[in-house]
């Protein structure tokens, strides 16, 4: 069965970002990456097949430049968690996006993120994880985050 | 009331200024540690150095005792997020916060938080100073979609004498009021313009040129 084709905008092109676009791209779906600087696209790999916007994604323009109303994923990647949780929002009670991801890097705002209902990774708190369950594997103590 | 701003430095400082003048009990919240040193000199209200958008900081601000929340920083996006803390954490009365792009005043609504636009406020006072003779831009409506506008109505004006429906108004323009000396005159299709009558015209921007312009006769 031939599964339906996202539509994902990827708001901030960094290490993250890049890897993530890469990745829809070779799974063949639709991407759109946001970036407010232009260079930040060199990230993107040889083979990327979607388009670029050079934009601030805090204005509603950019937004609808990158056609939001149409995405069916939004990512929020920039290295800004207030921006993040802001295009986060928008894109899902302004524009109806169905699915929205954020990158939250300090783990305290993860609980801002649950407020308004987005979901969000902090890959400090997703580190922080995976040392606790390496650092004590073998002991049998209970691993809690 | 008490109020707790997270403010730029330049804006902060004209802001706490201007509440403290008018009675309010204000706390000032900036990240920059210079900036709060400069601010708390020159202030005599409390000035709370930190991330306006950690509640902790906010807690500090003494935001449970806080009426109103204002976030006038740089950047809409940290607004938006100290005054959802602010209001969804810690259940302020009014959280507002200031946006750089118009469009993003409606966003903010749709996500609970009361913005006004500085952009919009600009404009319209720049317009509102603009003067000519006979016309004065008062605002605009409707986020935008409608101009207002007064008019004293020249003595060479082609519609002096006229009947407001005989008159060349493009149809999407409406003469809201007119005043007429001291008397107030509720205009319908068959009033007769007069010259001297201060008029106040709704339309839409596009066509507030060609409503003036019928009124005025073009200068």
């Amino acid at each position: 069965m031939h599964r339906k084709r996202n539509y994902a905008v990827v708001v901030g092109c960094g290490r993250l970002g890049a890897l993530v676009a890469n990745e829809l791209s070779r799974r063949g779906e639709s991407v759109v990456v946001v970036d407010i600087d232009p260079t930040a696209f060199s990230a993107l790999e040889q083979a990327f097949g979607g388009f670029t916007i050079e934009g601030d994604a805090t204005e509603l323009a950019t937004l609808r430049e990158a056609k939001l109303d149409k995405a069916t994923i939004l990512v929020a990647t920039t290295a800004s968690d207030n921006v993040n949780l802001m295009v986060a929002q928008v894109a899902a009670r302004v524009f109806k996006v169905p699915r929205v991801f954020a990158r939250v890097m300090e783990p305290r705002r993860e609980l801002s993120f649950k407020d308004v209902g987005v979901m969000a990774f902090s890959p400090t708190s997703l580190a922080a994880e995976k040392m606790y369950q390496a650092i004590w594997a073998d002991s049998g103590e209970e691993v809690r985050p | 009331m008490r109020i707790v701003i997270a403010a730029s430095r330049r804006l902060g400082y004209f802001l706490v200024r201007s509440f403290c003048s008018k009675g309010h009990d204000v706390t000032l919240v900036n990240a920059s540690k210079e900036t709060c040193t400069f601010l708390a000199r020159k202030l005599a209200c409390l000035v709370i150095c930190g991330d306006p958008t950690d509640p902790a900081v906010l807690e500090d601000a003494g935001i449970y005792r806080a009426e109103a929340f204002l976030g006038a920083l740089d950047r809409d996006e940290d607004n938006l997020v100290a005054c959802q803390v602010a209001s969804n954490k810690f259940g302020v009365g009014r959280a507002l916060a200031v946006v750089s792009d118009p469009d993003n005043v409606r966003s903010f609504t749709v996500l609970g938080i009361e913005a006004f636009s500085a952009t919009e406020v600009v404009v319209s006072l720049v317009e509102q100073r603009t003067s000519f003779d006979t016309v004065t831009y008062l605002s605009s409506l409707a986020e935008g979609r409608i101009s207002v506008a007064e008019i004293v109505l020249p003595p060479n004006s082609p519609a002096a004498g006229r009947k407001l429906r005989d008159t060349a108004l493009p149809p999407n323009a409406l003469v809201a009021s007119i005043v007429r000396g001291d008397e107030l005159v509720v205009p319908r299709g068959e009033t007769v313009l007069m010259e001297g009558d201060k008029l106040t015209l709704l339309s839409a921007p596009a066509d507030l040129g060609l409503t003036i312009r019928a009124l005025d006769g073009g200068r």
